[in-house]
């Protein structure tokens, strides 16, 4: 089940409600049995995989409890590194591994990557003692599976999310409030940009014909496609978890207002990039020690980083592009006294950095990537914006202006939320009318928009 | 204040704040749901006139009932073909769906004497648009849908029984906005309310014929290409769910293969293959005919790749009608028949290529007017005889017309006379109808030679009143 289902707009209300209705200590079980039937409306096999998952976390966090043992933990990355180094490598056409039929169709299993990672995660914090206790058994498996962000993050961080597990949650106008309105911009960002989005960036591309100019704009709008389809899931995932009572971090900080790739990378994923951060980069040596060998490190993160999101050399591009835009920017940054400030031609630098890489990590052969960016360099049809052209680029003038009354909307959120001022804050500031004509506003953007819902989210593959 | 009172009044500050932020939603969706006819495109009416005309009994005996798809539903015109045909095919369904149709007509109306049944062979083969068509369009009741979905997983069929199936019937019921937002959209502030009225009371009025309703021509040359026939197994098995149905009422099926578009190239695999399956039917059930006469048309006969315009339409029923009189009957024609031929000869611009599909003659003499008073004294008296001796092919108040060969003119087939008195008269064999006008009206004679495809003639008489004037 999707969040922009019909059946999850039409669940999802009753579900925030009776949660509350479920006495304290059943809630989380309730939460658990509600978080593998959502698994199960994906495939029968996401729910078996996912438990076997569970079995096997829950197994080594009663060993880790119990001894601190590095091995252990060793063995416990490798098996579930396994798992999800098998996911990645296996073609998920014909279930093979180098020819090798798998007994299982990992393919199917919906957000294997991602609560992989968390269980890496948890049992080195168990084992490296950031963790006191283990979680229960109910616990184990709610951490791993918790509907909101088991098939696209965010990370969870074990710690983190058994306090939110273990908290009080009484029903709270307030929090289901805040919860809706998080859903809300989460749906205008899916379904209102990163819907039409896609419709161009497929016209676009799909049309070889298609050269200078258009092909700008689709590498434009694939990177903001990339950045509201999984930060408006992000939301979505968010909103839901606050409206059950359930604090869950931000995954993205106005990534596009960054002024370096290092910025970008501090709010973009946030959940992966921490994770990356604590248990790839330090663990390999961090920023201790040469210069080189912080750049090694920050190769060897960007490449796990890109090996983590998919199957084949496009992605070890991406990854690797992004930790040589970094080192660039740690040469050039080092050779200046004075410690960068934010300016606009930064942020469009980056803005355009980014986008490059995004052109390597959508398509489907690195020579694929290369040939959209030299198609982008074919300036004698740059005048095309000002032809008819422009029909046949997958939107007719009523999703244009959809899209951008969406992307006004959203730059509007993203600047001040930039600018460190609450948007929740000054719309609760307005008064109640003008609140709902807002509310209003955007629910009816939304329902204008849910005829391009039933796409997949895009990380919802990784 | 305990935790049991702190929840509540939480709960009832949520149920308050809903109706408030859920309004935009309700009154979307409600409009989407009980004003389909507002925003639903051009097509949908139909089914909705199919719904009614079939779940509602009428005064009015149908004894022959066409059911199909939408190249059914071009094909067969029941103006032309008699008055008591009636065209229930429905655009993109297949036996599946029009076994239920079928079901539904006879659990309203009295048995048909004959029921004529057409496919575009695609329809048996390829993908189908039930859901969205059918099921869109709540053609179907829940029960009957549900049954298909049963059937279609028995016989693995992917394009009904898909995994989701049961969310999406439900999804449809319930109107979700996800389906049913595109065509609220593109209907925009547009009138389609009034266009969809205007729609549902001209099938109405033509007794469901509606697809073929247009005198564009299918201009492609690139061959289509028939190279095999294999009939979906779910489709077979409806196949034969509506023709036990028939046998089980006693009522007569021609399974009537349609004609085919003229750079249609057939192969033998393919016709073998067809023709094995029909005549297999033929020979299982006894009140079945299969009938494949015309396997092509030339283009200027068809709307697309598939439909035929309302040349062929007219010219394929009158065909089929001269092929099985007696499935047709000899009721003379009513007002509103009359009126609907009128509307479709009105569609064409170009009469001779009705008239030479039809007689296969040198030459023909179409004359078209308003004039019922005209009409009716121009012969409505022994139709059928002159059917027969003189290929007057098309006979109603409003129309008449005559092919013959060179030598046939000689007997005056037909002819304009000029009288003294300047008034014109109609010369139909040996009778005279002297132009005694009761009304105003309009009359154009046209000649047409089948030897070059060209209008020879055309003359447009007026009435003065007293008679009809050579403009």
């Amino acid at each position: 089940m999707q969040f922009d289902s019909f059946y999850f707009f039409l669940t999802a209300p009753a579900v925030v409600l009776v949660s509350y209705l479920v006495p304290g200590k059943f809630r989380n079980w309730f939460f658990l049995l509600l978080s593998l039937l959502f698994c199960y409306t994906f495939t029968k096999t996401a729910v078996l995989v996912l438990a076997g998952f569970i079995a096997l976390t829950y197994g080594f966090s009663l060993i880790l409890e119990k001894k601190k043992s590095k091995p252990v933990l060793i063995l416990a990355w490798i098996l579930i590194g396994a798992v999800l180094v098998i996911y990645r490598l296996a073609d998920p056409l014909t279930n093979t591994l180098f020819h090798l039929p798998l007994p299982v169709s990992l393919a199917k299993a919906i957000g294997l990557s991602f609560y992989t990672l968390n269980a890496l995660s948890y049992l080195s914090d168990l084992c490296g003692g950031k963790i006191e206790h283990r979680l229960s058994f109910v616990e184990t498996a709610l951490f791993l599976s918790f509907f909101p962000t088991v098939t696209s993050g965010p990370l969870l961080r074990a710690g983190e999310f058994a306090e939110e597990m273990r908290k009080e949650k009484p029903l709270s106008y307030e929090a289901v409030r805040d919860g809706f309105l998080t859903l809300l911009v989460g749906y205008v960002m899916k379904l209102v940009i990163a819907g039409r989005c896609a419709l161009l960036v497929s016209a676009v591309y799909g049309n070889e014909a298609l050269r200078g100019f258009p092909v700008v704009l689709a590498v434009i709008f694939y990177s903001l496609e990339i950045y509201t389809d999984f930060a408006g899931y992000s939301l979505i995932a968010k909103g839901l978890a606050k409206a059950l009572g359930f604090e869950i971090p931000d995954n993205f900080r106005q990534p596009y207002f960054s002024s370096s790739i290092k910025e970008f990378w501090r709010r973009w994923h946030i959940s992966l990039s921490s994770w990356l951060r604590d248990y790839v980069y330090i663990p390999c040596g961090g920023s201790h020690g040469s210069r080189l060998f912080k750049y090694r490190n920050l190769i060897i993160t960007f490449l796990v980083s890109g090996f983590w999101h998919g199957r084949g050399l496009t992605f070890l591009v991406w990854g690797l592009l992004h930790a040589l835009f970094q080192i660039v920017e740690d040469v050039i940054a080092s050779k200046k006294k004075t410690k960068p400030s934010w300016s606009f031609g930064a942020a469009v630098l980056t803005f355009v950095l980014v986008s490059i890489a995004w052109v390597f990590f959508q398509s489907d052969s690195v020579s694929g990537a290369l040939s959209v960016l030299l198609r982008c360099l074919s300036i004698e049809h740059y005048g095309d914006i000002f032809t008819p052209m422009i029909s046949s680029w997958g939107l007719d003038a009523r999703n244009w202006c959809f899209l951008v009354i969406g992307l006004l909307i959203i730059t509007a959120i993203d600047a001040k939320e930039y600018a460190s001022s609450s948007v929740k804050e000054w719309f609760l500031s307005l008064s109640r009318p003008l609140q709902l004509i807002l509310v209003w506003g955007l629910v009816l953007l939304v329902l204008f928009s849910l005829n391009l819902s039933g796409t997949e989210f895009i990380y919802m593959q990784f | 204040m305990s935790k049991k009172s702190n929840t509540m009044r939480e709960l009832v500050k949520i149920l308050a704040a809903m109706p408030a932020v859920v309004l935009p939603v309700v009154l979307v969706w409600g409009y989407i749901a009980f004003f389909p006819m507002h925003y639903f495109d051009g097509e949908t009416p139909y089914y909705f006139w199919n719904r009614d005309i079939s779940l509602t009994p009428s005064k009015k005996e149908y004894s022959t009932v066409i059911l199909g798809d939408s190249a059914a539903n071009a094909a067969y015109l029941p103006e032309v073909l008699s008055e008591d045909t009636i065209n229930l095919s429905l655009g993109g369904t297949t036996p599946v769906e029009n076994y239920y149709v079928l079901q539904d007509w006879l659990s309203m109306h009295a048995n048909p004497r004959v029921v004529y049944l057409s496919f575009m062979d695609y329809h048996l083969i390829y993908d189908n648009m039930f859901y969205e068509r059918t099921v869109y369009s709540h053609r179907l009741r829940d029960s009957q849908e549900r049954e298909i979905l049963a059937e279609a997983r028995e016989c693995l069929d992917e394009n009904i029984a898909v995994s989701d199936a049961e969310e999406k019937l439900v999804e449809y019921h319930l109107y979700s906005p996800r389906l049913y937002l595109p065509a609220l959209l593109n209907a925009g502030f547009s009138q389609r309310k009034s266009q969809n009225e205007e729609t549902y009371k001209a099938v109405d009025f033509h007794r469901g014929a509606y697809i073929g309703l247009t005198s564009q021509m299918y201009m492609d040359t690139d061959p289509n290409i028939y190279d095999s026939y294999p009939v979906n197994p779910l489709y077979d098995r409806y196949y034969h769910k509506i023709l036990d149905l028939c046998k089980e009422k006693g009522i007569q099926v021609r399974i009537v293969s349609l004609p085919k578009t003229g750079n249609s190239l057939l192969k033998n695999s393919f016709r073998n293959s067809r023709d094995g399956y029909y005549r297999g039917l033929e020979e299982t059930y006894e009140n079945v005919t299969y009938v494949s006469a015309v396997d092509t048309m030339d283009n200027r006969y068809f709307l697309d790749w598939e439909h035929l315009n309302i040349y062929g339409s007219w010219a394929f029923s009158a065909l089929l009608k001269s092929a099985f009189p007696n499935d047709f009957s000899k009721e003379p024609l009513s007002d509103d028949t009359v009126i609907g031929q009128l509307e479709y000869l009105k569609l064409m611009k170009e009469p001779d290529l009705l008239c030479q599909s039809i007689t296969g003659k040198e030459f023909s003499a179409v004359l078209i007017s308003e004039d019922k008073a005209l009409a009716a004294k121009a012969g409505a008296k022994d139709t059928g005889t002159m059917m027969n001796r003189k290929h007057i092919f098309l006979r109603s108040e409003v129309l008449h017309g005559a092919s013959f060969n060179e030598n046939d003119g000689k007997d005056d087939t037909i002819a304009i006379v000029n009288n003294e008195d300047g008034t014109t008269a109609l010369r139909l064999k040996d009778q005279w109808y002297p132009a005694a006008i009761d009304d105003y009206a309009g009359a154009t004679l046209i000649l047409i030679s089948h030897r070059d495809n060209n209008v020879v003639e055309v003359r447009n008489y007026l009435s003065n009143g007293t008679g009809y004037l050579l403009k």
